[in-house]
């Protein structure tokens, strides 16, 4: 029978393990769900010696929220998953203004390469930050 | 094992090492996503690379910035020059000498004085500049009349600073806070007190050999941002300054070369007598001063990796011809080339003697008072039964005409445009070849290589070489010359090989007559004034050797040359498109006397 390989990280928050001390892991489909907002929040540019890595998301959050700058973010968000992110297959990904929260809700679809079961879905919300 | 490997200096290897070192490290599946560029670990590998990276980077750079040749901050190769005992030339100003005479109506001073600092201005491509004195003249009126003769007047600003020594201050130095300073017209007086008009001038040093505790010296330090510092003796090597010396600096700040080749100058200065007294009066400049030259730039942090450790090895004396050409190059800092041989090698030889070619830069030869400047200086160096001579470089022209031939449809670029950038490539190849120099080379594939890399619509060019000299006959009086190209010449073409500027004969004095061979021999002729067609007028008056490429002319009395200067031009054309200069000829591709076609294809 063949074996699914694992998918391990340290979480981004740095906590430690309560019991063991050691730095928290976060496996599998977390690990990948954690990797696909890390790619999201990171503005192009910003990683060393890799400049396309990344999204424009942070500056077209600072544009005026209309479905058009959506759609741009919605390319935005499909173009890096599918570049950067080999493990998934991306299935939609979905960008809806929210005019009362001045942000835009997200949802991403996709699947695990490698792995029979059914599309993973992970949802968000993207605001502009300082 | 991939973790030993010690050797990357690169961002992207550095990384991919760590990524081997967790691979082989992590089979028990500690971390595995260390592949995903989105991933935490992944986020710490580009940190710990870049860590890695710029640590190299920063060892790397601090190694290279240690060592003289590979060095590139200008203060650093500045002081490891320091350590061969080597100072960087500072900007040089421009110089010349003048004679003016100041008349006085009614009474006059015994003597009169042009102060320091006062100056003649010229107008040169369109800008002004100053020129002063920086010491004191003094000359005695006689009838009415100051007659002042060989004035030194150099480029610049005069510029005054002073320090009041503070010996409380263990951290007071003498800075010199201005740029562009010509430290060969620094001086410096040392008062006893800010009060005192009596002074002791202070002379610079290059090293301490017969310094006493009481030599009033300074020595000159080129410090950051290209400034200047000067230090003062501590007491064993050098008088030291006592507290409350009052130390007045003084010098000129100048553009450099910017003005070399003025020579038309208005008085603006102030003439004293000796009570103090300012007066105004006449002054008239008698006859046409010497062209400016000597003007030069900073010196190149290059220049400095490359002349450093030759003075070095020259040892503050010159006996080898390397010793020469290193010094000249000290002594006069505008040289283009130096060109060294013994006098043994003269024919007839002249033994004791060393000749020095010196090619100076924007001119042809040194002006008779740079070149007594030079042997002047040169005297401290030499040895005592060695006399050297400078000698003018006899200067070999290649002249250049290029059909350039481009593809219009694949530029927006017009003719002029790429025109302009062919001469640009080619005079950046010149500056970087072995070509303009004493025993230069021209390399023809690269040069019609560079005209075709000069843009990319160009498609090919057909390029021709000839070659100039120019002589300056002894005017109305028969002579025997000898113009030597070095190179051999073209026998096969269809037109003359060799050919002139037009210049006038005594025995034609009311024709411009023209040099031409035909089969070997050197003939006069003459253009019809109505045909147009050419009238030997002398068929013998030399011969062409050309497989030495050589001419000579017998007992020709020219009594004008083609221009004003009397200079005549002989151009040929050489059998191979390679151009060598042996000896004291410098080879120099002129581009202004080039012609350059672009036409489309």
């Amino acid at each position: 029978m063949p074996q699914f390989k694992q998918f391990k990280d340290l979480s981004i928050t740095f906590d430690k393990h309560p019991q063991t001390g050691d730095l928290l892991v976060v496996k599998n489909e977390n690990a990948i769900k954690m990797s696909i907002q890390n790619l999201i929040v990171t503005m192009k540019g910003e990683r060393f010696f890799n400049s396309s890595f990344g999204t424009s998301v942070s500056a077209l959050l600072f544009e005026n929220m209309d479905f058009g700058i959506a759609g741009q973010l919605q390319n935005e968000i499909s173009l890096a998953i599918a570049k950067y992110e080999p493990r998934v297959n991306l299935t939609n990904v979905t960008v809806l203004p929210n005019y009362d929260n001045n942000g835009y809700d997200v949802e991403v679809e996709f699947e695990i390469k490698g792995i029979d079961i059914i599309p993973t879905n992970m949802e968000f919300f993207l605001e502009r930050t300082r | 094992m991939p973790y030993a490997q010690l050797n990357n200096l690169d961002f992207q290897q550095i990384k991919q090492t760590l990524k081997d070192y967790l691979k082989a490290n992590s089979a028990n599946g500690d971390l595995l996503d260390y592949d995903y560029e989105g991933s935490v670990i992944n986020n710490l590998l580009d940190l710990l690379a870049y860590n890695t990276y710029y640590t190299a980077f920063n060892t790397n750079m601090v190694a290279n910035e240690i060592f003289l040749e590979s060095a590139t901050l200008r203060d650093n190769v500045v002081s490891l020059a320091k350590q061969l005992g080597y100072r960087p030339r500072s900007i040089t100003s421009p110089s010349t000498t003048i004679d003016f005479n100041v008349v006085f109506e009614g009474t006059a001073p015994s003597s009169a004085i042009l102060r320091a600092g006062s100056a003649f201005t010229t107008i040169f491509d369109d800008s002004a500049y100053q020129y002063s004195v920086i010491d004191d003249v003094r000359t005695s009126v006689t009838n009415g009349v100051a007659e002042f003769r060989n004035v030194l007047i150099k480029e610049g600003t005069y510029v005054t600073t002073s320090f009041t020594v503070n010996e409380s201050s263990t951290s007071q130095r003498f800075i010199l806070r201005n740029q562009g300073i010509d430290t060969s017209t620094i001086r410096v007086r040392v008062y006893s007190s800010q009060n005192n008009t009596s002074y002791t001038l202070y002379q610079t040093a290059d090293n301490i050999l017969n310094l006493s505790a009481t030599s009033l010296v300074y020595f000159i330090s080129e410090i950051e941002d290209k400034q200047y510092e000067l230090i003062f003796g501590d007491g064993v090597f050098g008088r030291k300054l006592e507290n409350n010396e009052f130390v007045e600096i003084t010098y000129l700040t100048t553009t450099g070369p910017a003005s070399n080749g003025a020579n038309s100058f208005v008085f603006n200065g102030i003439l004293e007598d000796e009570s103090g007294n300012i007066f105004t009066t006449e002054v008239s400049i008698v006859g046409v001063p010497e062209n400016t030259s000597g003007g030069e730039e900073i010196e190149s942090i290059n220049k400095i990796k490359k002349n450093a450790p030759k003075v070095y090895s020259a040892q503050e004396r010159a006996v080898t011809k390397e010793d020469y050409a290193a010094l000249i190059r000290k002594i006069y800092p505008a040289t283009s080339d130096v060109y060294v041989y013994g006098g043994e090698d003269e024919m007839p030889p002249e033994y004791g003697t060393v000749k020095i070619v010196v090619k100076p830069r924007n001119a042809e030869s040194l002006t008779p008072s740079t070149k007594r400047q030079i042997l002047e200086n040169l005297k401290k160096y030499s040895v005592a039964s060695v006399r050297p001579f400078i000698v003018d470089p006899s200067i070999l022209y290649i002249e250049l005409t290029s059909n350039i031939f481009y593809n219009s449809s694949s530029t927006t670029k017009t003719s002029e445009v790429i025109r302009s950038l062919v001469i640009e490539v080619l005079e950046n190849y010149l500056a970087v070849s072995e070509t303009e120099k004493f025993n230069g080379k021209f390399r023809y594939s690269k040069v019609v290589g560079s005209i075709d890399n000069a843009d990319a619509s160009i498609t090919s060019n057909l390029t021709q070489v000839r070659l100039r000299k120019d002589f300056y006959p002894i005017v109305n009086t028969p002579s025997y010359y000898e113009i030597c190209f070095q190179n051999r010449l073209d026998v096969e073409c269809d037109t003359s090989t060799v050919y002139s500027t037009g210049f006038v004969t005594r025995e034609y004095p009311n024709d411009t007559v023209y040099l031409e061979d035909r089969d070997g021999v050197m003939v006069i002729y003459k253009l019809d004034s109505q045909t147009k067609q050419k009238v030997v007028l002398n068929p013998d008056v030399g011969y062409v050797d050309y497989s030495k490429g050589e001419i000579k002319l017998f007992n020709l009395t020219i009594i004008k040359g083609s221009y004003s200067t009397n200079k005549i031009e002989i151009r040929v054309i050489p059998r191979e498109n390679d151009i060598l200069a042996k000896r004291e000829c410098y080879l120099d591709v002129d581009i202004s006397k080039s012609t350059f076609t672009v036409r489309p294809e």
